[in-house]
């Protein structure tokens, strides 16, 4: 009887080994990161241990679920870690590397682009991801114009059309341009929706579907189990005005050289915090394990680092991708039929210049960044390598403003003069050309610090030059409804960047739908929105990257000089953390060139579990 | 009785009645934003219009208003996130929150005032009495939201190792997502003592000084001087006697404090970070959001007339004589 139970027991120590060694397997086309490896990007991170809880924080509650139709980092901080394309970018180089496709070929002509995915994708739900999901995702979602996609933009082919996106197995995709494209590549990185869960709402697969259902799906009444991605986590709970709980996905198909599958941590909870202040008091508490700290931050931070064991990490020479602007709406009053002087006045090149000589790009460097800021005059990141500042494709940053609309006051009230913009009334304002007053109402989104500050600068200056601006901070989500329904008069806000000048391809096209501040631009270009349009087209349309650079120049100048958006100033890159976080001193924009933070969500590890 | 129950009706509507015009008199443009708002399909956009008669004069508009909250529980629609604007208001279950910090910091404040303000009457001229008319006049004159941010602060900078509080939220890390023991229920009431303090510390401090001055009088009453020649015990003579007629204006401010309870909450709730209805119906005003504005209002609204009607039945409770013809 005891010899049984012996031999019982040895078979089960040699299943349970047998199980064990089974986990270290890594599926055949799984993408695997060589962590540590000499020659590769990933040269400098350690393998890590999993298990553990990252904690995190993001300003104000997600508003969906859903990655196809989020405009505001809110929500996409959380869907960019429950949803894949099939590319990404590399975190350490910003190139184009696989994501759920194993890779991918280019005919000669560069028209014809096929994608291979990897065997055995999973959705976080156990079903198979395959190109039917692909397919489903471009064509339905993204491509379908009952859905309002802001991604659709990027995928505008010089000629006006869309490319063509078809399955030839389970396994492949083929998209199709009638001419070279060169972002191509990058557009499909897109992130994929689960055709089994969503193909219900759209009416090109259920005809029976309300137009523009998809719109509303994914919203924040969904349960979590529905909520179904291929990313690195999925979502366990929401509780609004608390936190989101994000889980490790058990189907994500990256792993690392030792057979580990990723994310290395458990669990990722994304604490929502009403301000930036309250999101300091929990890191210096311990309740966040990472900050994306203001430069007003910075000094507190500094002076707690060593004792407190966390770091701070300061790149005044890493730019950051992304842009900060201020605008002014050319059809204030065009709907209800009044403001014509303003709007006249809104729509005049050469008020829009006067107004850029009035935003002290300086001083808000110094006053609100405390000098770890760069000024900025193009739509295009700094750490873009079509750059306008910089003296070739990916060269160095010679030049920070081409455009020379610098701080000027005496030059700002000279050009208002000879617009008949003076104070008609002996109030000290100045006037509207037809006499009448105007006060400009500038708004950002409240509790945003940085930009709260930037428009205090701006407002300041203008009514030094005799300008009457009324800083008028308003919630976020209004602040986006304003903007984007055409409801607002002057506004500062940003906008995430991206490596590809034709990412900002949507916010230029009249009919772009981040093109707010012209909206009626869709019906009447102006002159130098075509040009702009013509311009996105030549620069996607080469595959020369030094020919492609030189339009984006153009463009850049044009853009700058149109000032439809007044480019401000942008922050050099800040993070901090504690020392326990591993691979955290890779934190870098590139990481996220789409927001968020600087971490690569996978490979961040707890070190104090490492045995 | 039947009287005082039945006014709570009107009471509650003619409050609607102002707030939903001072909502709809409210400058913006709530439509349009909702036009804007890709969430909500045209569909949803033609039935709300038809649903609440959003071209009809505003008289017309509350009456549907009233009709689809008293028929349907359905209070409109948030133009902010596209639900429904009860859901809205109460998602991720701030009701519960709501009435456990607004009913938490009530009591606490009632269980700390009476025996501090009996000691400071006992005891006139002490040192408990001179601190606690001190503590008052300081605490009466601190605003909630900044004797928040001061124990924000403080919690942050005096931290005991493991024991340092978490800073707002209900839960330290190691609770979020748990499911629920003793541990976590400790750990709530550990993060609600900062909120307790910050919205209930002046109204508690207020009580114990009312809770003096009327234990003072009525220990001068002739009752009390022939409790004390029967020879009673001073602890009987105070908590049986004196206690139970000084009371009776307590249970009246208690109701009446309803409203600044609410409304510290509300402050506490946004310094604290709490997902209270008081942090969704702020972040609604913020967001010109209509309709869970006035939701948020009609819950208020409700929320006090019954607050203080309970009062009232308390107070009838207490004290036979109240009774309404007695």
């Amino acid at each position: 009887m005891k010899r049984r139970a012996l031999w019982a027991s040895v078979a089960v120590l040699a299943l349970l080994v047998g199980l064990a060694a089974r986990g270290a397997e890594i599926p055949a086309d799984a993408k695997v990161l060589s962590l540590g490896q000499v020659g590769t990007p990933w040269a400098d991170l350690k393998p890590g241990v999993r298990g553990g809880t990252f904690h995190m924080a993001s300003f104000g509650n997600p508003q969906k679920w859903n990655p196809i139709t989020a405009v505001e980092t809110g929500t996409t901080v959380i869907t960019n870690h429950l949803y894949h394309g099939l590319v990404t970018l590399n975190p350490r180089s910003a190139a184009v590397e696989p994501a759920l496709a194993k890779g991918w070929e280019v005919s000669d002509d560069g028209c014809v682009l096929t994608f291979h995915l990897r065997r055995d994708l999973r959705w976080s739900d156990g079903e198979p991801l395959t190109s039917a999901d692909v397919v489903f995702t471009f064509n339905d979602l993204i491509l379908n114009p009952d859905v309002l996609s802001t991604a659709r933009d990027s995928l505008v082919l010089p000629n006006g059309t869309f490319p063509r996106i078809e399955a030839i197995d389970d396994l492949t995709v083929r998209v199709t341009t009638p001419m070279p494209f060169r972002p191509l590549l990058l557009s499909m990185g897109k992130r994929l929706l689960p055709r089994h869960k969503w193909a219900h709402t759209v009416r090109t697969q259920n005809p029976d579907a309300e137009p523009g259902a998809f719109n509303t799906a994914l919203g924040l009444d969904t349960a979590p189990a529905d909520v179904v991605g291929s990313g690195p986590y999925v979502l366990r709970e929401f509780v609004a005005d608390q936190y989101v709980i994000l889980v490790r996905n058990p189907y994500y198909y990256v792993y690392d050289a030792q057979g580990t599958q990723l994310p290395y941590y458990d669990r990722r909870v994304i604490h929502i915090v009403a301000d930036a202040d309250l999101a300091l008091l929990q890191f210096l508490n311990r309740e966040l394990d990472a900050l994306d700290p203001r430069a007003s931050d910075l000094a507190v931070l500094a002076s707690r680092a060593t004792s407190e064991s966390f770091t701070v990490l300061v790149e005044p020479e890493v730019p950051m991708y992304g842009s900060a602007w201020l605008s002014f709406n050319q059809d204030i009053g065009l709907r209800e039929g009044r403001d014509e002087g303003k709007r006249a006045l809104y729509r005049d090149v050469r008020f829009r210049q006067a107004f850029a000589h009035l935003v002290d790009k300086g001083a808000m460097i110094e006053t609100i960044f405390h000098g770890l800021a760069v000024p900025q005059w193009s739509p295009v990141s700094l750490g873009s390598p079509f750059y306008g500042g910089r003296n070739g494709y990916g060269g160095e940053i010679t030049d920070t403003d081409p455009a020379g609309l610098m701080y000027d006051i005496v030059l700002a009230m000279r050009t208002l003069d000879d617009l008949g913009v003076v104070d008609r009334d002996g109030d000290g304002w100045r006037n509207l050309p037809d006499a009448s007053p105007l006060e400009i109402r500038l708004s950002t989104a409240a509790g945003l610090s940085e930009y709260e500050g930037e428009c205090l600068i701006i407002a300041d200056r203008a009514r030094l030059a005799g300008l009457d601006v009324r800083f008028e901070p308003l919630e976020t989500s209004l602040m986006l409804d304003r903007l984007f329904s055409g409801a607002f008069d002057a506004a500062v806000l940003g906008f995430t960047g991206g490596i590809d000048p034709n990412s900002l391809a949507g916010v230029y096209a009249p009919c772009g739908r981040l093109h707010f501040w012209h909206l009626s631009g869709c019906q009447e270009p102006t002159q130098t929105e075509s040009e702009l349009v013509s311009l996105f087209a030549r620069g996607a349309a080469t595959l020369d990257v030094s020919e492609a650079f030189g339009i984006y120049q153009t463009l850049q100048n044009l853009a700058a000089l149109d000032a439809g958006l007044i480019y401000t100033v942008y922050p050099a890159f800040r993070y901090a953390y504690y020392n326990y976080v591993g691979n955290a001193e890779m934190a870098n924009p590139n990481a996220h060139p789409t927001g968020e933070n600087g971490l690569a969500a996978d490979l961040v590890f707890d070190t104090r579990l490492v045995p | 009785m039947v009287f005082r129950v039945a006014a709570v009706v009107p009471l509650i509507l003619a409050v609607t009645f102002v707030c939903f015009l001072l909502v709809h008199l409210a400058p913006g443009d709530a439509w349009t934003r909702l036009e804007a708002n890709p969430d909500v399909s045209r569909s949803t956009l033609e039935a709300f219009r038809t649903r609440f008669g959003l071209d009809r004069p505003i008289l017309v508009q509350y009456g549907l208003w009233l009709r689809n909250v008293v028929l349907r529980g359905d209070f409109g629609l948030s133009f902010e996130s596209a639900l429904p604007a009860f859901d809205a208001l109460f998602l991720s279950g701030r009701l519960a929150w709501t009435v456990l910090v607004a009913g938490s910091t009530l009591l606490v404040a009632l269980v700390l005032a009476i025996p501090l303000g009996v000691w400071m009457a006992a005891r006139p001229h002490g040192v408990v009495d001179r601190v606690g008319s001190v503590l008052a006049f300081g605490l009466l004159s601190v605003p909630v939201f900044l004797l928040g941010l001061l124990l924000l602060w403080l919690l942050v900078a005096v931290r005991v190792g493991d024991l340092g509080l978490g800073v707002g939220g209900l839960f330290d890390n190691r609770y979020l997502g748990a499911p629920w023991s003793w541990g976590k229920v400790g750990n709530l009431l550990w993060h609600l003592w900062p909120v307790w303090a910050a919205a209930g510390a002046a109204e508690g401090i207020g009580w114990a000084r009312q809770t003096r001055g009327n234990l003072q009088d009525a220990l001068g009453e002739p009752y009390v001087v022939t409790a004390r020649s029967k020879g009673l015990t001073e602890r009987s003579v105070v908590w049986r006697h004196a206690l139970r007629n000084a009371a009776n204006p307590l249970v009246s401010m208690a109701g009446l404090s309803l409203p600044r309870i609410v409304s510290g909450s509300l402050v506490a709730a946004v310094v604290f970070n709490l997902p209270t209805v008081e942090r969704a119906f702020w972040q609604a005003v913020q967001a010109q959001d209509p309709y869970v504005v006035l939701a948020g209002l009609s819950f208020f609204t409700a929320f006090l007339a019954v607050g203080n009607l309970l009062a009232d039945l308390l107070l009838v409770t207490v004290d036979p004589r109240i009774r309404r013809g007695a």
